[in-house]
């Protein structure tokens, strides 16, 4: 039987000697029903085109590095089955509405702010003296904010937000998922201190809840359900008005 | 290096490992790197970490490879007991640009003394 082939079509930039972002075309053995997208660009790299780059590291959907847009949807590349698309051709991608680096990867500043923005650690009114020991929390209490901690960093919600890619400044899915299992968390009272990033005009108001945030997390996080939760945290508190768009 | 110097090491096993690492090393001197881009150049990355691989591989063979003795997670099927009298001593590896070159610095003990795990 002939061995069987797959074309693998992936972005190429060189900020030192190119314009513009190109595609390039490889055509690689697909010898296992095993392989993901991510082997095959391990297989250009080392037997094709040493000059390809990407981030990547655990293979196995945990670390959050290998997001990419794979046919034009946001995958992690280490998830994605060649099997799923072959016999057609599989179009790698940067990740969507992140200016690109170089090849297939993305400037990840603006997702770092905007994680850092909503105080992502336990906020007490007052901390508790060392004599009195840890804090103290049920199974129950932690399956409060359980999903929302799942999140890995991959970024293919903001990919994946229409409203992220028309306004940068939007804060976006993650960082409010992030916040909310810090709202949730029953050792934290910061819910105040986090309300000004969350409900100012490009929080969480900013989101018209379509949903694809939800539709592409790898680990089920659900960061849609997160914002529309924490829309009503900003409608009961009255701390902030909404601010106006322009 | 799983092979050769992993759980359980044995002369052969290391001496083999030695020479396997000298194969390496020399096939490294010949790499040649596609990618010339100054941004985010992961095959220079790779290289580079290559070289310091080889280099920390070298060293943990030829220090397993004289120390005659079992002690701690060194664990030498040929030599099973801990030697104080011979052993007791911290192992230098010094770059040559051959073999690293193995020299010996005193243990100082304060409050655990050597002694054998019975657990």
């Amino acid at each position: 039987m002939a061995e069987k082939r797959i074309t693998i079509r992936t972005t190429r930039f060189d900020p030192d000697k190119d314009k513009a972002p190109r595609l390039q075309s490889y055509d690689i053995p697909f010898s296992d029903e095993s392989m993901v997208v991510l082997d095959a660009l391990n297989h250009i790299k080392a037997h094709v085109d040493g000059s390809l780059s990407y981030r990547w590291s655990c293979r196995m959907g945990i670390c959050g590095s290998c997001g990419m847009m794979v046919n034009g949807v946001p995958k992690l590349t280490c998830n994605a089955f060649m099997r799923d698309y072959w016999p057609r051709s599989i179009t790698v991608e940067p990740l969507q509405n992140f200016p690109i680096v170089r090849d297939l990867v993305i400037d990840m500043e603006d997702f770092m702010q905007k994680l850092k923005s909503i105080k992502p650690w336990i906020i007490r009114k007052q901390e508790l003296p060392l004599g009195a020991g840890e804090h103290r929390q049920t199974m129950n209490q932690i399956d409060e904010f359980r999903q929302f901690s799942e999140c890995i960093n991959c970024m293919l919600c903001y990919a994946a937000c229409p409203v992220y890619g028309l306004n940068n400044e939007f804060l976006g899915p993650a960082a409010t998922a992030l916040a909310r299992r810090y709202n949730l968390d029953s050792r934290d009272q910061g819910l105040k201190d986090r309300l000004p990033v969350l409900a100012n005009s490009e929080g969480v108001w900013e989101c018209s809840f379509v949903g694809e945030c939800s539709v592409v997390c790898p680990k089920g996080v659900d960061p849609a359900k997160a914002i529309q939760q924490t829309k009503l945290d900003t409608t009961t508190r009255f701390v902030l008005p909404y601010g106006n768009r322009e | 290096m799983d092979a050769g110097a992993g759980v359980f090491r044995t002369r052969e096993g290391l001496e083999k490992l030695t020479r396997q690492l000298g194969a390496l090393r020399d096939r490294f001197e010949k790499i040649k790197i596609e990618d010339s881009s100054r941004t985010f150049n992961t095959e220079l990355t790779a290289a580079l970490e290559l070289d310091f691989m080889l280099e920390v591989s070298e060293t943990i063979a030829y220090s397993a490879l004289a120390r005659e003795e079992s002690r701690g997670a060194h664990s030498r099927r040929d030599f099973p007991e801990r030697n104080d009298a011979k052993w007791l001593k911290h192992t230098l590896a010094l770059r040559t640009g051959a073999e690293p070159k193995l020299e010996y610095t005193d243990v100082r003990i304060t409050n655990f003394k050597p002694q054998a795990r019975t657990y």
